[in-house]
């Protein structure tokens, strides 16, 4: 029966895609007036009729370099939206600490997630604060960073699920620029706060808390170069 | 400008191009189909002890025609009992879980056929539509029209309301609940729970630590933690308190606490999971349970 049951878990295992589905959106502010965009997949990783995968979430992403020190962004959630979901985030970025020997740079970013479904008009804002430590040597960069979704939904309405007002993750990443594209892989710890081992979903996990996630992200990065040409000249 | 223009026409036209109506409403359902059912023959070395076995006779298969909106499909369902006294016997409809078909909780419907003695009630187990023998795909709305066909059966049979008593584990629960709370035929007098679905979005909530609703990726719409308070029948609710599919804390207990009729019952079984809990209560006291309930809710 238990094997049966697993089927139907693929229900709910897509329920996840509204929480932590991206990678972290610039690890470091673009330069002024650069513009990126790119594509990330990847999520929380469950055990699924005896496989082990990440929920195939996806989205599609653009920043801009508004100012010196400063990137607003984008992203539009692609898998979220072959359900009948409009899914985004909006947000900006800005470095607060320049790295020097050992010691790496820091970024903060703070977003808003938004989710709108076409089948019952029940729209939900998640804020999102998020804090990176960077180190770049050469094309590479390696990243460490906290996170938190804030459900202030949990104290307006009836609730009964599992999770609280806030919903961290900590990051790891490391990314390579190849000419103007960035290609990166990012590990997260999900919500480890929240008991999981009574879930619904099957995360892998360990301590019963939590889950893992599992993201790729590649980005293109334009415009800046000719801006570059253009003060040349 | 213009290229900006066009651009932002692009992108909109992309994005509504995209999305569609994918729908995971049908994943929620785990049915088998078979050529025929089995009964105690259907794994034999999993079969509760003979001490508990039917009497000779008395499992009688039949059909029944159940429209859903025109949707005509041929249902089956079994009788545990003597079919010549249904009109003077009181009869638990047994509503199962979201697995396979009615063979594989035949060893639990035995169990309720030894509720307060062998054979004291009448058991009616059946396949929703899809399940097993059953014609056609479930829905929620699919089992709420073959669980009023089986109580329209049952009605035919000489059974009355005040003899009926709804029983629905898991899945099972949707027709429990709706047998209760709806008019499908004959008002049960009493309602029993076994590890019961609360509500799809506590399911979301579990699944995803957020207040998210299901609707975002399905058109389900059970919610028994709100219905539950129509209901004034007496209430048994059983759950394992290990239940890693649906939690106790968020599906069950948020029914039993909203429950607003005179008598309710509980039974929490710390081991107890999704798919044991009567076995991990320990067979006699799971029998002892369900009989007190049913003789103090008189």
């Amino acid at each position: 029966m238990r094997a049966k049951i697993e089927l139907a878990i693929v229900l709910l295992a897509l329920g996840i895609f509204f929480s932590n589905c991206s990678t972290t959106r610039f690890i470091e502010p673009l330069e002024k007036d650069e513009i990126a965009v790119g594509i990330n997949a990847g999520g929380p990783v469950i055990g699924l009729g005896g496989n082990i995968i990440p929920i195939p979430l996806s989205s599609i992403y653009v920043g801009y370099g508004y100012k010196e020190n400063l990137t607003l962004y984008g992203g539009l959630h692609t898998t979220s939206l072959l359900f009948n979901n409009l899914q985004f985030d909006v947000g900006a970025r800005k470095n607060i600490f320049e790295g020097y020997s050992i010691y790496p740079s820091m970024s903060v970013a703070g977003s808003i997630n938004g989710i709108l479904g076409f089948r019952e008009f029940k729209p939900r804002i998640f804020p999102e604060i998020n804090v990176n430590a960077y180190w770049k040597y050469g094309r590479w960069r390696s990243y460490t960073g906290a996170q938190t979704w804030f459900d202030f939904y949990k104290n307006f309405q009836p609730t009964y699920g599992f999770g609280g007002f806030f919903v961290p993750a900590i990051v790891l990443g490391q990314d390579v620029k190849i000419g103007d594209w960035r290609v990166g892989l990012e590990y997260k710890r999900l919500a480890f706060n929240v008991p999981t081992e009574n879930s619904v979903v099957n995360y892998i996990t360990f301590g019963g808390i939590g889950a893992q996630g599992i993201y790729v992200s590649c980005s293109k990065s334009f415009g800046y170069k000719k801006l570059k040409e253009n003060e040349s000249n | 400008m213009k290229v900006t223009k066009i651009t932002l026409c692009l992108l909109v036209i992309s994005v509504f191009s995209l999305t569609s109506c994918l729908d995971l409403s049908g994943l929620l359902y785990n049915p088998s189909t078979l050529e025929e059912y089995k009964y105690d023959e259907f794994d034999p070395e999993n079969n509760i002890d003979s001490k508990y076995d039917v009497l000779d006779g008395e499992i009688n298969e039949f059909t029944v025609e159940s429209d859903l909106d025109g949707d005509i499909a041929t249902i089956y369902g079994a009788y545990i009992g003597d079919l010549s006294t249904i009109d003077e016997d009181t009869v638990i409809l047994y509503c199962h879980g979201n697995a396979a078909h009615m063979d594989l909780y035949f060893q639990r419907t035995k169990l309720l056929y030894n509720a307060n003695g062998k054979s004291r009630y009448g058991i009616l187990t059946f396949d929703y539509r899809g399940f097993g023998r059953s014609e056609s795909v479930p829905t929620e709305d699919g089992i709420v029209a073959d669980t009023r066909a089986m109580i329209q059966w049952l009605k035919e049979q000489g059974l009355t309301g005040d003899r009926l008593i709804v029983y629905g584990f898991s899945l099972g629960s949707i027709a429990a609940v709706a047998a209760c709370k709806q008019d499908l035929g004959l008002r049960p007098d009493k309602l029993m729970l076994e590890a019961p679905i609360g509500s799809i979005d506590a399911m979301a909530e579990d699944g995803s630590g957020l207040s998210i609703q299901a609707s975002l990726f399905a058109s389900l719409k059970t919610n028994h933690i709100e219905d539950i308070k129509e209901i004034e029948q007496p209430l048994y609710w059983i759950h394992g308190e290990s239940d890693d599919f649906l939690a106790m804390l968020t599906h069950g207990r948020p029914i039993f606490l909203n429950h607003e009729g005179a008598f309710k019952t509980s039974e929490l079984v710390p081991t107890g999971n999704h798919g044991d809990t009567p076995f991990k209560l320990g067979i006699e006291e799971y029998i002892t349970s369900i009989s007190n309930f049913i003789l103090q809710s008189e």
